[in-house]
């Protein structure tokens, strides 16, 4: 068994910065310098309207006729809203595709450089991660929160297995007072130990400051004999004899030697002939700045915490194997977790590309497979004629449904107004012979305008329904009419832009011809089935002459 | 004597009980892990002196001059098995056992054939893990009898513990060879 070198030592890193790290830094300052003004033009964009709204409008009102007063605040919330509109269409997606491709590049060009050096024979996979089951197997942090992760580094140190990257992990207690709680934000480490564990013991600090330790239902308390470990640490344990086989004096007093090396939260978890160990930061640790050039500081720092896997198999003496246990490698082989964001990003991604990411998982925006027949029942027709093709959809029970209901709260809603307007001549307008409960006449006269807000909304959220319901698509030569709802005019939207059929389970929409958007314009009400679906896009696509394979056969009712 | 003065008796006798009660269980506990602890430790002990023979086996071809000393640890394996022994008398035995093997062991770190032999190598290691689960016995059984002896000697425990026999235990402690005993690798990896 080929032992791996170990780390190099720093006057390594001085020479690596000086003749690589630096010249990469300074190609990099372009991306950085791009991403600062972008965040800085969003933060005004936003932060200027905010301030207006908070602190202007009492000096502005002073200057203005108090008749225009009123007015200011309605005008200040605008503002607020078409900042944040501004900066959410023109600078979150460009503004974060850059981000994106900055972190990319700084990660393959100058961390994965420093990580060469300081561990040449383990591997470094930025945007992979322990599994979440892993991190849950230590059972060292509350089960509660979703968990993320990167910058893996995987390898043997001397002989001993290991992997380590960083972990998050934190949830919003969510109610009134909703506040974020961190589960664990740090390294995290997992190491093939030295000698066989059975039970489950854990190494916890006594006292604990911004982190969320796990229940240890069906552990004991473990009092060990040494003092000054007793005062930093606490130890539980499914087995005491265990407990005491793996933490001997001397590995005690090594673990209080990480603790005060890293002067940082330590917890350790022994399972399953394993060895997890986790060390808090609260912050990301492989991360480019973004406001100056990244530092040599920072990088050293990086270098030291990829040499903290060192450290620890050293302090632990992992790589003493004179127990019956052997070196078991089967962790290195497991299939890490990937960070799906960041698996999209490979330093040129361009916005398009990334929406078109995101996206892609949402819609099919192709046929595929054998070619759909029509369903036995399908609410769709397609009729071919000479200049276009016309789909029509019948009109579902519910569209029905939803319009009476909408029109009943019209109807309310109606009288709610004529009510507020003039009560006695409308009662007696809707009610001539006074059949209606007069006790209840006086309470829908006393809460009219209740009655009216009521209706509106419940009303209105019915209405959307069938409002939007498209009725019918006319593919042209030169653009594509969507009719919906009760309109007699269709929605025109050109062929040069608008090309590709999406669907989305049950629905189809109108996509852009080079470009992925989040939200598009429906082109089918919701359809019975997805296949039916999938049929409908494929007779549009058809019609399109974008279909992705012509020798599907001709379908038509 | 009014009635008062009876319930009041009554009352206070009864919060005596229980707390006699309690104090009783309690140190039936921590004996109950004491004697669980040492039976730890007599389980590990018994793998020791299961490792003898093939220990003996392993490495009797290569150490004739040695042989003294494998004479006198089948003697030792052979007084530590027979059963009927205290204690006291157990713990002695085991003891030898230990400095015995670690004997053998240090002298078959000079005979190369025999400290590369794959049987002897994980025999060695088998004995490291034997004897790291004896230490961790003994220091949860020491853990056991601390906390035994402070429930026996704390007040008032200590008057319901002399006067239902539960007396003070013993400490394990390393024997004198043993104080620096460390694990040897024979294949220094």
């Amino acid at each position: 068994m080929s032992a791996t070198p170990v780390s190099q030592p720093a006057s390594d890193l001085h020479a690596l910065y000086d003749t690589v790290l630096t010249p990469r830094l300074a190609a990099l300052e372009q991306d950085r310098l791009a991403l600062r003004h972008a965040i800085v033009r969003g933060l005004l964009l936003v932060g200027i309207p905010v301030v207006f709204a908070l602190y202007g409008t009492d000096f502005v009102a002073l200057l203005l006729p108090a008749t225009l007063r009123p007015l200011l605040t309605p005008i200040a919330f605008v503002l607020v809203i078409a900042g944040v509109l501004v900066v959410g269409f023109n600078y979150a997606l460009p503004g974060f595709t850059a981000y994106l491709n900055y972190r990319a590049r700084f990660k393959r060009d100058v961390v994965a450089e420093i990580f060469k050096v300081v561990s040449p024979g383990a591997t470094y996979a930025p945007n992979s991660y322990i599994q979440p089951k892993t991190f849950e197997r230590s059972g060292l942090f509350e089960k509660r929160g979703g968990i993320t992760g990167d910058d893996l580094v995987r390898g043997r140190i001397g002989e001993t297995p290991f992997e380590a990257c960083e972990m998050n992990r934190h949830y919003s207690t969510g109610g009134k007072n909703s506040h974020t709680v961190n589960v664990f934000h740090g390294l995290f480490f997992r190491f093939d130990f030295n000698k066989t564990v059975r039970g489950h013991t854990v190494v916890q600090p006594q006292r604990t400051k911004n982190l969320s330790l796990g229940s240890r239902d069906g552990m004991n308390k473990v009092a060990l004999e040494h003092v000054a470990f007793e005062s930093a640490f606490d130890v539980y344990s499914t087995n005491a004899v265990e407990a005491r086989y793996i933490l001997t004096p001397v590995l005690m007093e090594r673990i209080l030697a990480i603790h005060r090396s890293t002067g940082r939260q330590v917890c350790l978890s022994f399972v399953d002939n394993l060895a997890f160990v986790a060390i808090e930061y609260g912050r990301s640790l492989f991360e480019p700045s973004i406001k100056d050039t990244t530092s040599f500081e920072s990088l050293a720092e990086m270098a030291e915490h990829f040499r903290l896997g060192e450290l620890v198999v050293r302090e632990l003496d992992l790589n003493t194997r004179i127990w019956t246990k052997d070196v078991d490698a089967r962790l290195l082989e497991e299939a890490p977790a990937e960070n799906k964001l960041g698996a999209l990003d490979a330093g040129n991604l361009t916005a398009a590309g990334l929406m078109k990411q995101v996206t892609g998982g949402l819609y099919v925006d192709a046929d595929a497979g054998p070619a759909p027949q029509r369903p036995a029942r399908s609410r769709a027709r397609v009729d071919g004629l000479s200049d276009s093709t016309v789909v029509r959809y019948r009109l579902a029970w519910w569209a029905v449904l939803c319009m009476v209901i909408s029109l009943a709260f019209a109807a309310v809603a109606a009288i709610a107004v004529g009510t507020l307007i003039d009560p006695d001549w409308t009662l007696t307008f809707i009610d001539p012979s006074g059949v209606l409960n007069p006790e209840g006449v006086t309470v829908f006269r006393s809460s009219a305008g209740i009655a009216l807000g009521v209706c509106a909304v419940v009303g209105g959220f019915f209405s959307l329904y069938w409002m939007t319901y498209v009725r019918r698509v006319v593919i042209g030569q030169d653009a594509i009419r969507v009719k919906r709802g009760l309109s007699p005019f269709a929605r025109t939207y050109p062929r040069t832009d608008r090309t590709r059929i999406l669907q989305m389970d049950r629905y189809l929409y109108l996509g852009q011809a080079d470009e992925a958007k989040l939200i598009n314009p429906s082109i089918s009400p919701i359809l019975r089935s997805a296949d039916e679906a999938r049929w409908v896009a494929f007779e549009m696509r058809r019609a399109l002459g974008s279909g992705a394979d012509e020798s599907y056969r001709t379908v038509r009712t | 004597m009014g009635i008062g003065w009876l319930i009041g008796i009554v009352v206070v006798a009864l919060v005596v009980l229980r707390a006699c009660i309690r104090l009783y269980n309690g140190l039936v506990t921590r004996r109950n892990a004491v004697d669980n602890a040492f039976s730890t430790i007599d389980v590990q002990m018994k793998l020791r002196c299961d490792l003898v023979p093939r220990v003996v086996d392993a490495v009797r071809g290569y150490m004739d001059f040695e042989r003294g000393v494998l004479e006198q640890l089948t003697t030792v394996r052979a007084q530590a098995t027979a059963g009927g022994l205290d204690a006291a008398t157990r713990v002695s035995l085991d003891t030898q056992l230990g400095g015995l093997l670690s004997r053998v062991f240090a002298v078959a770190e000079s005979y190369p054939d025999l400290k590369s032999a794959g049987s002897v190598v994980m025999l060695q290691r088998t004995l490291n893990e034997v004897e790291a689960q004896i230490a961790a016995a003994r220091r949860t059984y020491n853990a056991a009898v601390t906390d035994y002896n402070i429930g026996v000697e704390s007040f008032p425990a200590n008057i319901v513990a002399a006067s239902l026999g539960f007396n003070r235990r013993v400490l394990f402690e390393a024997a004198a060879g043993e104080r620096d005993a460390v694990p040897v690798g024979l294949s220094s990896r």
